[in-house]
């Protein structure tokens, strides 16, 4: 009994609503930190990838400091501190994972650069967003093993940290209609989502900001309420 | 995520009671009891267990509230929301302690013996990996100390306190200034990773 209480608090505080001022300076902002995925590669242009689409959704001030190319356990958390000090974001969304997996760095080293960012924010009283990566497929489908692995040690944290999940891997796993070749990605490349693969993302980051669980049988539509759109925006599908 | 073995034997006495603590009574100071303060910026949050009590999540740069013991008690350092122990000591006073835990712990001795009115008593925990000693400058008085470890408690006038720590070569690793309370022993903490981040906090005890 004492066990499933303690699940109903973890499963409870995950879908809490996190969109807070914290900093109280009157304004609730997000800045979203990460690699080429972040940075909006593969969209079309203007769309500005997932952060862009997180504040026409939310209607918020979203800085978006993703970097191509960038590995968390290398630059990535190198930059981290100078990027949270000159932030006066209330919310960090961080994506890392698919440059670290192209030199196959060990689950161990992800988690310990990302519990290290994560602190980093936590101590300066930002609220972090953890994401989990996406597979890649077709001609990066190789990376894949890496940030399997790498979305586990994600989820692992959110838990342990008390952050909230944007799970992009299960978005792509649930809404992908071709498995070995998803029509989300720029294809054949396999890496950075195309404007529907981003329009997924935000739809993920919008629920996780939101408390709500994108992926029961009525997230999508509870989303779409939230953000007041029509029936049939929110293509991120549920678990079946 | 290094994770050591640990079983605290705690033994204490005075104070009691069950229940689980988070965040509640950190400014209250009770006669004897146990704390953790968590400096490793590379770890997860943990909790403190003693005597059925639990600390809550103890994060990156903050202390727990003192958990109130009675007798001798097994005391377990938690990552937090798992079932895995990190850590080990063992605590053997009936006094307060604190367990500073930075790729390891080490077990501190709070001070408890009263100050004359119109002082408080002020000391320095060094929790900044890659900085073996630092020297630290507390209202007039000079100390120094080495990683994971603490000055002596330092008395100085109640009202505002200036600190200065820095490394033995003079580099700067954190400063500021606080309002202390007569008769209130205090905390600096200072935690991180040198040339990374360093985060300092003050608190009661």
């Amino acid at each position: 009994m004492k066990t499933f209480f303690s699940l109903l608090l973890i499963y409870s505080s995950l879908f809490a609503q996190v969109l807070k001022d914290f900093n109280s300076d009157g304004t609730v902002s997000v800045l979203t930190f990460g690699d080429s995925i972040t940075a909006g590669v593969g969209d079309s242009q203007g769309l500005g990838g997932y952060p862009k689409r997180l504040g026409n959704y939310l209607g918020i001030p979203v800085s978006n400091r993703g970097i191509s190319s960038e590995r968390l356990i290398t630059d990535g958390q190198a930059r981290f501190p100078s990027v949270m000090l000159s932030s006066s974001a209330d919310i960090v969304v961080i994506l890392e994972g698919a440059n670290d997996a192209i030199f196959r760095e060990s689950s161990s080293d992800y988690e310990r650069a990302l519990q290290r960012v994560i602190n980093v924010a936590t101590a300066l009283g930002k609220k972090v967003v953890l994401g989990a990566p996406q597979r890649p497929c077709c001609n990066k489908g190789a990376r894949g093993p890496f940030t399997d692995a790498y979305a586990g040690v994600v989820r692992k944290l959110s838990i342990i940290n008390d952050a909230p999940l944007a799970d992009f891997d299960l978005a792509w796993r649930t809404t992908c209609k071709n498995k070995n070749a998803c029509e989300l990605y720029v294809l054949p490349e396999g890496l950075h989502p195309n404007r529907t693969g981003y329009d997924v993302m935000a739809q993920v980051v919008s629920a996780a900001l939101l408390g709500i669980d994108i992926f029961a049988p009525s997230g999508a539509a509870e989303l779409e309420g939230a953000l007041n759109l029509p029936k049939g925006s929110v293509i991120v599908k549920g678990e079946s | 995520m290094k994770v050591l073995i640990l079983a605290l034997t705690l033994i204490g006495c005075g104070g009691g009671g069950g229940g689980t603590s988070s965040g509640s009574g950190l400014d209250r100071l009770p006669s004897s009891g146990v704390r953790v303060i968590h400096t490793d910026i590379d770890a997860s949050p943990v909790r403190l267990v003693a005597g059925g009590q639990s600390s809550g999540d103890v994060r990156f740069g903050e202390r727990g509230a003192y958990l109130s013991v009675a007798g001798e008690v097994l005391a377990s350092l938690f990552i937090s929301k798992t079932e895995n122990v990190t850590a080990s000591t063992s605590v053997t006073s009936n006094q307060r302690k604190s367990i500073v835990f930075a790729d390891g712990v080490n077990v501190l001795d709070d001070f408890t013996d009263l100050i004359p009115a119109g002082f408080a008593r002020v000391r320095v925990v060094h929790g900044v990996k890659g900085i073996g000693s630092v020297s630290v400058l507390v209202s007039g008085k000079t100390g120094s100390t080495n990683y994971r470890e603490t000055t002596e408690y330092f008395e100085v006038p109640a009202g505002k306190v200036d600190y200065l720590v820095t490394t033995s070569s003079g580099g700067r690793v954190a400063g500021g200034s606080f309002e202390a309370q007569s008769q209130k022993p205090y905390t600096v903490l200072v935690s991180g990773d040198s040339g990374y981040f360093v985060i300092k906090n003050v608190f009661l005890g």
